[in-house]
């Protein structure tokens, strides 16, 4: 591809703590995101997807190599705004209602506006929802609403950390389905981190598989898919012959 | 309601059944010529009378205690929200000081009390609110302390990806935290900071409930002992009453 990516990450390591001793969690890590892309990132677990993705989201930073985005740093393009983060269990403020915690980033930002949480409200059909506190929702219900505030500030990136991974299979396809929804309507760039292969095929453009311990790439596959998608496909030959492309290359680790 | 009146019909019972065995006990002694128990036991008839006739003087001491625990506790608050805040955002100094207010806590407030009314005074008013804040302090130190650290690690995340700054993080996030927290800590703090000035009074000034009880103790008054130490009881009773009701009011969102 000849456009420039909209985040690199270059032989990006960082090492953890494991009982007192060093151990290596992601290794010579590289690979680039387009924008208006989604992009999963799958492994076994223990694999550094989570490391990955925190760097990208500049919660932590690399040991050795960089993240950048635009040819700026990661931590440039946080402070901007440009990124949204939603974490594996669901990051909402037990004292704020639904709308409440939706406004919070924009509170943060300083532009508390009630037609954006409005917009956010009916983008993620949370409606009739509003006034509920998190504890009275849902474990789907949650997720919408941490994604909703995560899409609050208008992010072009929306980092996604098994979002999914608790709830049942039906939730969690239909939230898949709604994610596509959401991606077509707003172009969000969305780096999806997952365990899951057909989750990840049916959600991305692109997969990168991971090895683990220490965590680094194994391939990048690109998914022969229509761009546009729903739940028909997962019925689909293709895209079992997908899964299995996916499949085989996790197995070759 | 079937709670309320089993409790009733329990305390009833019992204070029947004191008055019952003083009576008799008393019969028994005055008939061998010896000296009335009332004289180191009040009975219940005694304590009512007592609150009948010295209901004023009880009253007027125990608004002195109160505002003095009163004053402690506000001040103990106080000084635990600084020193919480102070040590979430500077943990070195948490790791320092969090063994030291441990060491103030194990400290005998009645071996403590002593120390701070010889420095600020026999009499001062002053010395008996310091005594009612460094015991009712610690409570809310480690409620306080306890809550900010129980903030999820996802949600502090999420903050640093949406680039709140500290002072967002602080009132959007930690203080609103730490109200269930708070509020349970207070439950402990109010019955503190009344003990607090109870010892401060005994050994430091001439009125209040804690000078009412020795005053009372050395006139051989029982019933003027049972009956202020019964007057700061319901007090403190009634005021964590109090907050248990603002409690549910608050927090809605526990459900």
């Amino acid at each position: 591809m000849s456009i420039a990516p909209l985040i690199e990450l270059k032989n990006v390591s960082r090492a953890y703590k494991k009982n007192g001793a060093r151990a290596v969690g992601v290794s010579n890590v590289s690979f680039s995101v387009q924008e208006g892309e989604i992009i999963a990132l799958v492994g076994p677990s223990g694999c550094g997807k989570t490391t990955i993705l925190r760097m990208i989201a500049d919660i932590i930073s690399p040991d050795t190599g960089s993240v950048v985005y635009e040819n700026r740093s990661i931590n440039h393009a946080r402070i901007t705004g440009l990124i949204g983060y939603v974490p594996q269990s669901p990051s909402l403020i037990p004292f704020r209602s639904v709308v409440g915690n939706i406004r919070l980033p924009l509170e943060i930002k300083g532009t508390p506006d009630a037609s954006r949480v409005e917009e956010l409200v009916s983008l993620c059909a949370l409606e009739g929802f509003e006034n509920y506190f998190p504890s009275e929702l849902s474990g789907g219900m949650k997720q919408r609403t941490a994604i909703a505030c995560a899409l609050a500030c208008h992010p072009r990136v929306l980092l996604m950390d098994e979002p999914f991974a608790a709830l049942d299979e039906m939730i969690k396809e239909k939230l898949n389905e709604e994610v596509l929804r959401i991606q077509s309507a707003l172009k969000t760039t969305i780096v999806y981190v997952t365990h899951n292969i057909e989750e990840a095929v049916f959600l991305a453009n692109r997969v990168v598989v991971l090895s683990p311990e220490p965590g680094s790439v194994v391939g990048i596959i690109p998914i022969d898919l229509p761009l546009v998608r729903d739940a028909r496909l997962r019925t689909d030959p293709r895209f079992f012959q997908e899964t299995i492309k996916v499949r085989n290359m996790l197995k070759s680790i | 309601m079937k709670k309320t009146l089993s409790i009733f019909l329990f305390i009833c019972a019992f204070l029947f059944l004191w008055q019952l065995i003083e009576n008799a006990v008393d019969y028994h002694r005055i008939e061998n010529d010896d000296t009335s128990i009332e004289l180191f036991i009040a009975s219940p008839h005694t304590i009512i009378k007592t609150f009948v006739v010295d209901g004023g003087v009880i009253l007027s001491n125990l608004g002195y205690t109160l505002a003095r625990a009163g004053g402690g506790l506000l001040l103990g608050i106080l000084l635990a929200f600084v020193v919480s805040i102070v040590f979430l955002f500077f943990p070195t100094v948490r790791n320092i000081g969090f063994p030291f207010s441990f060491a103030m806590n194990s400290f005998p407030i009645v071996g403590f009390a002593p120390l701070i009314i010889l420095a600020f005074g026999q009499g001062s008013w002053f010395s008996i609110v310091f005594v009612s804040m460094i015991i009712s302090y610690f409570p809310i130190l480690v409620g306080l302390d306890s809550s900010f650290r129980n903030v999820s690690k996802d949600i502090l995340e999420v903050m640093r990806v949406f680039n709140a700054t500290q002072k967002q993080m602080l009132f959007k996030i930690f203080l609103p935290s730490a109200i269930p927290g708070f509020l349970t800590a207070l439950r402990l703090a109010i019955p503190a900071s009344i003990i607090g000035a109870t010892i401060g009074e005994w050994l430091g000034v001439r009125t209040g409930i804690g000078q009412l009880i020795t005053v009372a103790m050395y006139q051989l008054r029982p019933g003027l002992l049972y009956a202020s130490l019964i007057s700061v009881t319901v007090a403190g009773v009634i005021c964590v009453g109090i907050l248990v009701f603002v409690e549910k009011k608050l927090l809605v969102w526990k459900q």
